[in-house]
């Protein structure tokens, strides 16, 4: 029997084929959703989907774009607010 | 939500001009003001200011209102001075500091220096020890 807490399903069941040809269940966390736009929503481009604890291992740079607002808002969105700010 | 990108063909702007200042509205340099420096062809400008000094597509930037009197091909500094009296501040552009990353090299060999004076000092004290037995 698996522990309690492989028994819900807030973990993900991984198949793995072993090299002996036996294969067996590993338990994985989830993926988080995907970073989204905090004005349109839309998903965001160049913000990986990966665990947070993977997320601290990447660069900085590899963690956002490299642009004001970069892994807030969408390019689209970021554009027409400093648009805004213009006028 | 897909929004139709306006002015995204401003082939023949006429408030792009040499001396236009502009804003950035894509990439690093978002947000940024910068002065037209050059025409480079209908579609491309060279910008200077508080932006890097770079060739920039002209659908990637905002004209502003405001204009200043530099020659075609003006250098960073005489971009700066006219920012400046706008009123925008401009940074200051250091030149790479050869001696200070020289420093920086030497410093951690140095601390490596004292690391191994510890060890060695350790090392003596066990050294010390070990013939007291």
């Amino acid at each position: 029997m698996p522990t309690g807490r492989f028994k819900s399903r807030s973990y993900r069941r991984v198949f793995k084929k072993l090299p002996g040809g036996r294969v067996t269940l590993h338990y994985e966390r989830r993926k988080p959703q995907h970073a989204q736009c905090g004005s349109c929503g839309s998903v965001l481009s160049g913000v990986p989907r990966v665990l947070p604890y993977q997320m601290q291992k990447l660069a900085k740079t590899a963690r956002r774009p490299e642009r004001p607002f970069g892994g807030v808002l969408c390019s689209r969105c970021m554009r027409e607010r400093i648009k805004g700010t213009i006028q | 939500m897909q929004q139709v990108h306006a002015g995204a063909d401003q082939g023949d702007n006429p408030m792009i001009e040499v001396g236009r200042v502009m804003v950035k509205t894509a990439g690093r340099d978002a947000g940024l003001r910068g002065v037209v420096v050059d025409i480079l062809d209908e579609r491309h400008v060279l910008i200077d200011g508080q932006v890097r000094r770079r060739k920039c597509n002209i659908a990637h930037m905002e004209p502003l209102p405001e204009q200043v009197s530099i020659s075609k091909g003006a250098s960073h500094e005489q971009v700066r001075e006219a920012l400046q009296k706008l009123g925008m501040e401009v940074a200051e552009r250091k030149a790479k500091p050869v001696e200070k990353q020289a420093e920086a090299k030497e410093k951690p060999g140095r601390k490596k220096g004292e690391k191994k004076a510890v060890t060695a000092k350790k090392k003596s004290t066990s050294a010390a020890k070990q013939k007291a037995r």
